[in-house]
C-alpha cells in the first residue's frame, strides 16, 4: 500500500523515511523564577507542542518533466490544503488532520540514469 | 574498455609511438544510495556524476624530452581492430585534458610513459568517449 497525503502518493516514486519529531510540553524559562519550592519551579508550562511528523526521501522520475509534475504535486498541497488531511505511512499507521507545512529540496536536481531529487516535507497535526 | 596495442595512435594532434595499452576507468564521483522505512537494504541507487579516465601506456625512445603536460587539452583517437584487414576496424575518440605524465622504467627494464587523462563530455550527457566504425578505412 502506498504512502500517502491527502489522498495522492506524493512520495512513491522513490525511497522515503516517515519520522516523529519531539513532542511533549512547549516550555519556558521566565527571567524571574516563579513558584519557588516546587519541583518544576522555574520553568513555565505552555501546553503540548504540535505533532510533527517529517518525510525525507527522493523524487525520482524518468523524465525532468515527470520530476517537475511531481515536484509541482507536492508543492500544490502546501497552497491548496484549505483543510487538514489524512498522511499515511503505508505500513499501517495513519496520523489525520495534518498539514503539509514545509517542503524543502536539499539538493540540485540529480540527473543519472533517472531524475531525482531529496526533499523533505513536514506535517503538522492541527489543533494540538 | 582496455585496448592492447592499439593503432594509430593520436594525442593533441601528435602521433604517439609503440603504444601498449589504452585503458579507460569510468567510476563515480556522486553515488546516490538510499533505503526505506521496511528493511535493512538499499532500495535506490544512481550515479548522477561520474569521471572518464583514460590511462594510455607507451615504451619510450631513448631521450624522449618532449610530450604533454599536465592541462593540456585535445583529441585522443586512436583504432582497434580483431584483424590486420578492417573488418571490425573501430575509431575511438574522445577529448579529454591530460592530467598525469609519469615516465619511468618497468621492472622488464623498458622506458615507459604514462599518460592519464580526464574525458570530457560536449554537453554533459553525452558519453566522452565516441566508438566509430572505422571499417571503411577512415583515419
Amino acid at each position: 500500500m502506498p504512502s500517502m497525503y491527502n489522498g495522492t502518493a506524493l512520495f512513491d516514486s522513490g525511497p522515503h523515511r516517515f519520522f516523529v519529531q519531539r513532542q511533549g510540553q512547549t516550555e519556558i524559562e521566565p527571567a524571574q523564577p516563579v513558584g519557588q519550592g516546587q519541583a518544576s519551579a522555574r520553568w513555565l508550562q505552555l501546553g503540548l507542542v504540535q505533532l510533527s511528523v517529517t518525510v525525507r526521501g527522493r523524487l525520482v522520475a524518468a523524465t525532468e518533466a515527470d520530476l517537475w509534475t511531481q515536484r509541482d504535486a507536492m508543492t500544490a498541497e502546501l497552497t491548496a490544503s484549505a483543510s487538514p488531511a489524512t498522511l499515511d505511512d503505508g505500513n499501517g499507521r495513519v496520523w489525520t488532520g495534518m498539514w503539509l507545512v514545509r517542503y524543502e529540496e536539499q539538493e540540485p536536481v540529480q540527473v543519472g540514469r533517472t531524475w531525482s531529487v531529496g526533499y523533505e516535507a513536514v506535517f503538522r497535526k492541527v489543533g494540538q | 574498455m582496455l585496448v592492447l596495442n592499439p593503432q594509430t595512435v593520436s594525442l593533441l594532434g601528435q602521433t604517439i609511438e609503440h603504444v601498449r595499452r589504452i585503458s579507460v576507468h569510468r567510476t563515480p564521483e556522486r553515488l546516490l544510495l538510499e533505503w526505506g522505512n521496511l528493511g535493512p537494504y538499499p532500495i535506490f541507487a544512481d550515479v548522477p556524476e561520474q569521471r572518464v579516465e583514460i590511462e594510455l601506456v607507451a615504451d619510450l625512445d631513448r631521450g624522449s624530452l618532449d610530450g604533454p603536460s599536465p592541462g593540456d587539452e585535445g583529441t585522443l583517437s586512436f583504432f582497434t581492430s580483431p584483424t590486420a584487414g578492417s573488418g571490425g576496424r573501430t575509431k575511438v575518440e574522445a577529448s579529454v585534458v591530460v592530467t598525469t605524465v609519469n615516465d619511468g622504467v618497468e621492472p622488464g627494464g623498458s622506458a615507459q610513459r604514462r599518460i592519464k587523462m580526464a574525458a570530457l563530455s560536449s554537453s554533459g550527457t553525452s558519453d566522452p568517449i565516441s566508438v566509430i566504425n572505422a571499417e571503411d578505412g577512415a583515419r
